[in-house]
């Protein structure tokens, strides 16, 4: 018998029983719809972590003091006070890191802010003024600070939208004075609200030139941070290199091993954001996999009563002429349809509820979330729920097979 | 040399410890053409016999030579394409498949067959034509009366141009008068065609279409000879 007509006996079949054959399918319906779903949300929010830390530029590189924590019990030597402004002057010269196109000092840490009555504790962020361009900040009121506020330790401070709003309400904040460590900083700029970016609410910040909050805030003589733009992305593992070179003469460091600092480039956090939504996706898709397992076992079940059902047309078919082969190919091309159908309308409804899940968190919740489809689940829906067909549909269609034409035909 | 041979056949049927032997030490050939009927009460092993004789059970023991060749020496494969070129089974009930028209029906055993498939329709057509069911062929066979219905199983077994019919008991659910329609087409196979025909009957008037009438009882032959007084369904067709 060709395919043409294994098909079409096989599809007729199914017509015969269409409400059970609908029965059936919808086990694997939900498994597959499960896993498109699952899919495409991990995808999505894949991209959306990704967008994030790209927005911070893909040219960027965090040092940072201390060693990198390889177990908790290190934790310890993750503080350090190892970058200090000689290692400043030391990456600016040309001569040590030729790709640098910018560097940027950071310090933060948590404060108590206060303006008459009010108190609010902000995260004291102390930078240079390029902290504006790296973090694309304009202030919505007011002025940014400027290099010569760096240079001079100016008492100016631009601060998030939520701690104006806390500490002055609908008042203007530009101008005025707050308290913080007993010093007065004059508020030269109000930033839009921003909300979270990178790792950053730049919405509950308060913002002073790093030289200032070193030293009337926190009180100290390092960095927390040095962030560092390379001239281009082709020049970041050259950079990452001079930078290392740099430091370790700086510090008098000869063996690698005994670095106290390391750096982290872009493209090291988006592999590890990436590879924390690739576990967490395949979690719940391993968990989706279990409910099509169940329904491939409902498949195998509907697919041995109707063999038994169908007992006799089976007997007339043999007595016809047909082999066993014939009727194995039969049955398990009606499982593998029923399956495949079933996968179809998985992949419709996972796709239709993904994009039910995008509108509602980028319209209701306003996320910068995008709906995407990646054609792998297409590809692993049809092909995992034919398989299934394929699977446990084996079996039924083996036992109709081996049926003896004169068994089959006395059939009652 | 005969179309069909049978030596010494015994069929047992083994259910646990109890062993009931449903055909016993039977021989008989067949010639190619010849028109037989076999005849028993009911239990008395014919169904079982035909069932050897068409390939669709085994027996436990004895010799089954068709067209020269053993039994035992037919592969599936090969026993699939004898039942599917070579034979053409008539039931007591019919056997259709419901749900589908009676050419789709008749077309079955051709889906099965090498015949190239734009030849399908014509010679199913033909297979409708040949039992005076032209005006039905797009029917719904579940719709079809009794004697329709093995008219179309009639057609079906046709199609692929069978050597031998095998009939088994097909005029056991009809009245009389679709009986005698069946008879007659089955008779004309015989008569006009020269096929083989290999009849299951319990009735001596049905037996009596045949040529010859091999009467079993309780497993065994109890005789084998030619019908005396033969019934012709239409009296021109007997010379």
């Amino acid at each position: 018998m060709n395919i043409r007509h294994t098909f079409k006996t096989a599809i007729l079949g199914l017509h015969t029983h269409k409400m059970r054959a609908f029965l059936t399918i919808l086990g694997i319906v939900i498994g597959i719809t499960a896993i498109i779903l699952v899919m495409s949300v991990g995808r999505g929010a894949q991209n959306l972590v990704l967008a994030q830390v790209q927005g911070l530029g893909s040219k960027t590189i965090f040092v940072i003091p201390g060693r990198e924590a390889h177990g908790p019990s290190d934790i310890a030597q993750t503080f350090s006070d190892s970058l200090r402004e000689r290692d400043l002057n030391a990456l600016k010269r040309k001569e040590n890191v030729p790709a640098l196109s910018s560097i940027m000092p950071i310090v933060f840490g948590a404060e108590s802010a206060s303006y008459g009555n009010e108190t609010y504790r902000p995260t004291i962020m102390g930078a240079s003024e390029l902290v504006a361009k790296i973090f694309d900040l304009y202030p919505q009121e007011g002025i940014f600070f400027s290099e010569e506020d760096v240079k001079f330790k100016s008492g100016v401070v631009v601060i998030g939208s939520k701690v104006k709003e806390k500490l002055f309400g609908a008042d203007d904040a530009v101008g005025k004075k707050i308290k913080m460590k007993n010093k007065s900083f004059r508020i030269i700029g109000v930033l839009p609200q921003k909300g979270q970016v990178s790792f950053f609410n730049f919405d509950e910040v308060a913002l002073l030139p790093y030289t200032t909050a070193q030293q009337y805030i926190f009180g100290i003589k390092f960095f927390h941070r040095l962030v560092i733009e390379a001239a281009s992305e082709e020049d970041i593992a050259r950079t990452v290199n001079d930078v290392k070179a740099t430091l370790r003469e700086s510090h008098g460091i000869t063996d690698p091993t005994k670095d106290d600092f390391f750096i982290e480039t872009q493209a090291d956090l988006a592999a590890r954001l990436s590879t924390i939504t690739d576990i967490l996706t395949l979690l719940l898709v391993s968990i989706a996999t279990v409910s099509l397992v169940v329904g491939g076992i409902g498949i195998m079940n509907i697919m041995l009563v109707s063999v038994t059902e169908r007992t006799r047309e089976i007997g007339l078919r043999k007595a016809l002429g047909a082999t066993d082969h014939d009727i194995l190919r039969q049955f398990l091309v009606e499982a593998i349809i029923l399956t495949a159908i079933g996968g179809i309308i998985g992949i419709l409804l996972g796709a239709l509820f993904a994009f039910a899940t995008s509108l509602i968190l980028s319209q209701v919740l306003s996320i910068a979330w995008k709906f995407v489809f990646p054609l792998s689940a297409v590809f692993l829906g049809v092909s995992v729920s034919s398989i299934i067909g394929l699977l446990f549909g084996l079996y039924p269609a083996w036992e109709a097979s081996k049926k003896s034409p004169i068994e089959a035909l006395r059939y009652e | 040399m005969p179309l069909i041979e049978i030596r010494n056949l015994e069929k047992i049927y083994e259910s646990g410890e109890l062993a009931t032997p449903a055909l016993k030490n039977i021989s008989f050939s067949v010639e190619k053409g010849e028109f037989v009927g076999i005849m028993g009460a009911s239990g008395s092993g014919k169904s079982t016999l035909l069932h050897i004789l068409g390939f669709l059970d085994k027996p436990t023991s004895g010799e089954y030579i068709f067209d020269g060749k053993k039994m035992s020496d037919f592969s599936e494969e090969e026993i699939a394409g004898l039942r599917n070129k070579n034979f053409g089974f008539v039931f007591q009930s019919f056997y259709l498949l419901p749900k589908m028209t009676v050419l789709e029906n008749v077309v079955l055993p051709l889906i099965y067959s090498d015949a190239p498939e734009s030849e399908w329709e014509t010679r199913a057509k033909k297979a409708v034509d040949s039992v005076g069911l032209t005006h039905r062929a797009n029917h719904d066979s579940a719709k079809l009366s009794g004697g329709e219905k093995q008219r179309v199983a009639i057609a079906r077994a046709l199609v692929n141009n069978p050597q031998i019919i095998f009939a088994d008991e097909p005029t056991g659910n009809l009245d009389s008068k679709s009986g005698q329609v069946v008879m007659e087409i089955i008779q004309r196979l015989s008569e006009n065609e020269g096929r083989t025909i290999i009849l299951i009957t319990h009735e001596t008037y049905t037996a009596a279409h045949a040529e010859r009438v091999i009467r079993i009882k309780d497993g065994a032959v109890e005789s084998d000879e030619k019908v005396a007084h033969r019934h012709g369904a239409e009296e021109k067709l007997i010379k």
